[in-house]
């Protein structure tokens, strides 16, 4: 569906992304795949004596699931800033929901831009974190 | 307590080359299936000359990008005295100036801002700031990360 910039209003909601469970071997591949080997988020012991009774999910993981969010709304190229405060830790079986909403609609650098709210919760409603993005609209530009 | 003399210190050069497959590899972890992240044809055909890195992608930078002496920042933050175990990420912003590609050859300098002292109800804890400049092979501008990293002790 294309959207224009004028017909986006703030207060407007975000398509909402739910992405399936975690799992730990989500969290192997995660681990390879970004180089970031701390052992808390694979192996159970580091876990337990890191004081999370287990392992838990890298916080760019979650922040990763809202920027599918944010890349299934708009292109990669539209978007100018991307903020995130990890606020809760994320174990495997956990439920992220991405949800958003538009905040603001500005020019900055001669383009339309839009500012937005974005969290991550998980299936007891607990925030895994909050953040920003801001995306810029071209003329003529649409969203995917 | 952590070193503080590596506030405003000259660290290492992060050096990365972007590689399709890592893309991919990082894009299939997030679980994002959007083709762009994907495949080469897929991307080309919504106006790119090859995939696209997801928006979270110079987290590697980072963390392959290191030299042997650590410029990535958690064997830093162990350099500076951390418990690796007890080292949590804060906050995490990116600033974008221009899209990364397959082949890109990425250059980071990676500066620690700032220590900041906190008491947290579990004991205290050091929240170190950095902020990474990432150039291409261009020397172009293409994105600035700012993190927060919790450091309990």
């Amino acid at each position: 569906m294309a959207l224009s910039y004028e017909h986006i209003q703030v207060g407007d909601p975000l398509p909402s992304l739910t992405k399936p469970p975690i799992t730990a071997e989500q969290l192997v591949r995660y681990s390879g795949a970004s180089g970031d080997f701390n052992p808390i988020h694979t192996v159970h012991q580091a876990g337990v004596a890191a004081g999370h009774n287990g392992v838990i999910a890298h916080g760019m993981l979650i922040m990763g699931f809202v920027a599918q969010m944010i890349t299934n709304w708009v292109r990669p190229e539209q978007v100018r800033r991307f903020g995130v405060r990890f606020t809760g830790i994320s174990r495997p079986g956990d439920i992220i929901t991405v949800t958003g909403k538009v905040v603001e609609k500005f020019e900055a650098a001669g383009e339309k831009r839009v500012r937005c709210e974005v969290e991550a919760v998980d299936q007891t409603g607990h925030r895994k974190l909050k953040g920003e993005f801001v995306a810029a609209f071209p003329a003529e530009t649409t969203v995917a | 307590m952590l070193d503080h003399s590596y506030i405003g210190k000259k660290l290492p050069l992060i050096r990365y080359r972007v590689d399709a497959s890592k893309i991919r590899e990082l894009a299939l972890a997030i679980g994002d299936d959007n083709p762009i992240f994907h495949d080469q044809v897929a991307a080309q055909a919504a106006g790119y000359p090859d995939i696209v890195a997801p928006l979270t992608f110079p987290t590697l930078f980072r963390f392959w990008g290191g030299s042997a002496v650590g410029a990535e920042t958690r064997s830093l933050l162990q350099q500076m005295g951390a418990d690796v175990l007890r080292i949590l990420h804060g906050e995490e912003e990116y600033e974008y100036f221009r899209l990364i590609h397959p082949g890109d050859a990425i250059t980071g300098e990676l500066e620690i801002l700032g220590i900041e002292r906190k008491e947290g109800s579990s004991g205290p804890m050091d929240l170190v700031k950095t902020r990474a400049t990432y150039r291409n092979q261009h020397g172009e501008l293409v994105v600035i990360a700012r993190a927060t990293m919790v450091v309990r002790w």
